[in-house]
């Protein structure tokens, strides 16, 4: 690449984080044109983040560590320049909105970078004004950031970047906590970025929302690029290209659905769930307005799905008995139960585990509550060998990375032995690997004879993990289906997506089962690794019988 | 869409209010003053535009001053003594909640640190102040999230859980809430840190520090109602 087109010029770089035994950085060469927008993608400590990190200077001025290499980034050498002069050429968009706001309300937020530069007062209200005209966001002038939804924030966040006039845009993974729609607006951000000439670097899992805007995929494997893939050849990612290399797809056409469920009762037992009339409130604010649902004995895996505000989280919350009903009714096995007690049959895997551990090792955190389970050691140590903690018996949980505290939540549900199981948006910032190994785990959860609602926006994960999809708005179920192909536009419609990216043919929504040849191929591998040994009554494994269940993920 | 906030008051004379309701809360004996200091602060907190604090701290007020009175009607010394004490407590608190509430609703981060910014508080001080006090909306939505976790592992968090067993149960509030703010202070600082904030150029707020006209009356009321507070506790 000519060195006067170079915004971004990474050479021979490497990082080794102060602690670590491994590089995280081994050697990496990276290059971004002018008005360029380049998606680095990967893994899971692939180091597509600590890339990003360099090219705002965080890496090496604000994370510790020790490096060797070259790196210049808008003509500024990032490894000597102190961070604030970098931030005049290198705006920056984090992964959580709700950690990267300094400010309270959306204005001063925006501001906060020109205020720190000691920019002129007028000079400062200008890019301000500019930065939310520059992304159509005037109405989100002056309000609370407390009010605004996810989209709304990384929008805000993005404007705030945009206010220092830089040359450079760096996002480390700026979809992680949005849904569907909150990233259709995140494109659209980006989009208007790059038109306006500023170049943009992103880092992510998720290529879906930035098919359209991204110019190439540049694909990292531990430590280094790897390769890269155009616009176009990112959108033909297949399921199996995707799986090898851990990454989410761009075209969800290419999504394997399994074909129409045979209802042989072949996938195991579950207690029956029946929900009757279900209706909460938040004051006077009614969020669930009549929610009916039949579940029968079959063992199956049930996805709660909707728009943001539609009811899905309180859904959960009232079935679990963490919400008081208003009206209705749960029954599981024929009794009718409040909410005291669907807390006690109960188990809730949150989004993040930080907020569900709170003992000093894994062994203790199995324990936690439930002293006088029968037989507990022996379900504590079949669990462990299930889920791969054995290793980690004795860590502290809070020592742990994020999927094995993922699966010690999972574990304390297993171990519970709760008959009913809910997963809020167990898949929120995992990687393409990492979605297959939590939709294995959620299906083994269900084949050891619990009833497993998810609440979630991750179409890869609906087609791994689930058998059926309750479609939530204004507070009632407006659709109840089986996921399968017959039913992908219907999946596509409620998730917010588009049945295929770019390409005109069998991309519209109806049938997308040319899309979906990619899929045939991988359509035949059904089985999932189900309960293992478990001690729990019950098939064991799934209704892997052919033709029966055909998983995206095998086991 | 989310809600517009309004034009805020010069936040040096919100700050000046929450000195004197503080003051208040510590100096304040008598009840009758303590009463007036509670319906002087609501009346300020309606002011600024805080109408639901304001009413709640004209409940709690009201609530609070109604029980101490009633108190002194129960015949029994006993059953009185073992409450007075409580109540004695919240009602000298009323002032402190109103301070708070005042502090919190009446004061952006933004303005906080551009009046910090121009006393002349050291940038580190400004910027450690600004990130706690950025924190405090956040740490009820944590709270919150940690109480479901431990509602769902069998271990509600309730009074009663507490007087139970008191350590283990400060322990699973605190461990998971230090765990969170710990993450989100590093990421924070990030944030902070990639938009300049180590610039050593002064900074300049957008806000613009001026006292205006209604500022003037909100100050003039402010001292009037602290001098008839005082009035009431002293003459």
């Amino acid at each position: 690449m000519n060195g006067a087109d170079a915004v971004v010029d990474i050479r021979d770089f490497a990082w080794r984080y102060r602690g670590s035994d491994s590089l995280a950085l081994d050697g990496a060469t990276f290059a971004a044109r002018r008005g360029e927008c380049v998606v680095v993608a990967g893994a899971s400590g692939c180091g597509k983040s600590t890339l990003v990190s360099v090219m705002n200077g965080l890496v090496p001025h604000f994370h510790e560590g020790s490096f060797s290499g070259e790196a210049t980034v808008c003509g500024v050498d990032v490894l000597a320049a102190p961070t604030y002069e970098v931030a005049r050429h290198v705006g920056s968009v984090f992964q959580d909105p709700r950690s990267q706001f300094f400010a309270t309300t959306t204005t001063d937020e925006v501001a906060f970078g020109c205020e720190n530069l000691g920019l002129p007062r007028e000079e400062t209200a200008r890019r301000v004004d500019g930065a939310f005209a520059a992304l159509g966001a005037e109405d989100l002038r002056d309000c609370s950031i407390f009010e605004l939804s996810s989209g709304q924030k990384q929008k805000v966040a993005i404007a705030s970047a945009l206010a220092l006039r830089p040359e450079l845009l760096v996002m480390d993974e700026p979809s992680a906590n949005l849904d569907n729609a909150a990233c259709a607006m995140l494109a659209d951000a980006v989009a208007r970025v790059v038109r306006a000439g500023c170049t943009v670097v992103v880092a992510e899992h998720r290529l879906g929302y930035l098919a359209d805007v991204a110019d190439r995929v540049v694909l990292m494997e531990r430590g280094r690029v790897a390769g890269e893939l155009t616009r176009a050849e990112a959108r033909a990612l297949s399921w199996e290209d995707a799986s090898a290399r851990g990454l989410r797809l761009a075209n969800l056409a290419h999504v394997p659905l399994p074909p129409r469920p045979v209802a042989d009762g072949s996938g195991g037992q579950a207690p029956v769930l029946q929900v009757s009339g279900l209706a909460a409130s938040y004051g006077r604010r009614q969020v669930l307005a009549g929610v009916d649902v039949a579940c029968a004995g079959t063992a199956e895996v049930t996805a709660v799905i909707g728009e943001n505000g539609a009811g899905k989280t309180t859904l959960l919350r009232a079935l679990c008995g963490l919400k008081r009903e208003a009206a209705g009714s749960v029954a599981l096995g024929g009794r009718a139960l409040d909410a005291p007690a669907r807390r006690e049959r109960s188990s809730f895997v949150m989004q993040d585990a930080d907020y569900q551990l709170f003992t000093e090792s894994v062994d203790a955190e199995l324990k936690f509550a439930r002293a006088d389970v029968p037989g507990l050691a022996a379900r504590i140590d079949a669990v462990l060998g299930a889920l791969g903690l054995a290793a980690a018996r004795t860590a502290h949980p809070l020592t742990l990375s994020g999927g094995q505290k993922q699966r010690v939540t999972i574990a304390c549900a297993l171990v519970d032995d709760t008959p009913l199981v809910f997963f809020d948006e167990p898949t929120s910032g995992l990687d393409g690997g990492n979605m297959r190994e939590v939709a294995r785990l959620v299906r083994s959860v269900a084949h050891a004879g619990r009833r497993v609602f998810v609440v979630t926006h991750d179409f890869e994960f609906v087609a791994c993990a689930c058998d059926r999809a309750l479609a939530v708005a204004d507070g009632r179920v407006a659709d109840d289906f089986a996921v399968c192909e017959d039913n992908r536009a219907r999946l596509c419609r409620w998730l917010g997506v588009p049945a295929a990216v770019g390409d005109g043919a069998g991309a519209g929504d109806e049938g997308v089962a040319g899309g979906a040849g990619g899929a045939g191929g991988a359509g035949g591998a059904a089985d999932v690794d189900g309960a293992a040994d478990m001690g729990v009554a019950g098939n064991a494994r799934a209704a892997s019988s052919a033709g029966a269940e055909a998983r995206a993920c095998a086991g | 869409m989310a809600r517009a906030v309004a034009r805020p008051f010069d936040p040096r004379v919100v700050l000046l209010q929450v000195v004197l309701a503080a003051a208040c809360g510590f100096c304040l004996n008598r009840p009758a003053a303590s009463a007036a200091a509670g319906v002087a602060i609501a009346v300020g907190l309606a002011v600024i535009g805080c109408r639901r604090q304001s009413l709640l701290l004209l409940a709690w007020t009201a609530g609070v001053n109604a029980v101490c009175q009633g108190i002194l009607l129960v015949p029994s010394w006993g059953v009185a003594g073992a409450f007075v004490v409580v109540f004695f407590v919240l009602r000298k608190a009323v002032p402190l909640a109103g301070a708070a509430l005042l502090f919190l609703n009446g004061v952006t981060v933004s303005r906080l640190i551009a009046v910090l910014t121009s006393w002349h508080v050291p940038k580190p001080f400004v910027l450690t102040l600004a990130v706690a006090y950025r924190f405090i909306p956040t740490v009820a939505g944590e709270v919150a999230l940690i109480r479901d976790a431990l509602a769902m592992r069998g271990r509600p968090l309730s009074l009663r859980s507490f007087v139970r067993a008191p350590r283990e149960m400060t322990e699973c509030v605190l461990v998971p809430l230090m765990m969170r703010c710990t993450r989100i202070a590093d990421e924070l600082a990030a944030s902070a840190t990639a938009r300049g904030v180590e610039s050593p150029a002064p900074r300049v707020s957008r806000h613009e520090l001026r006292v205006g006209a209604r500022d003037v009356a909100l100050l003039a009321a402010t001292l009037l109602c602290a001098a008839a507070v005082v009035a009431v506790e002293f003459v």
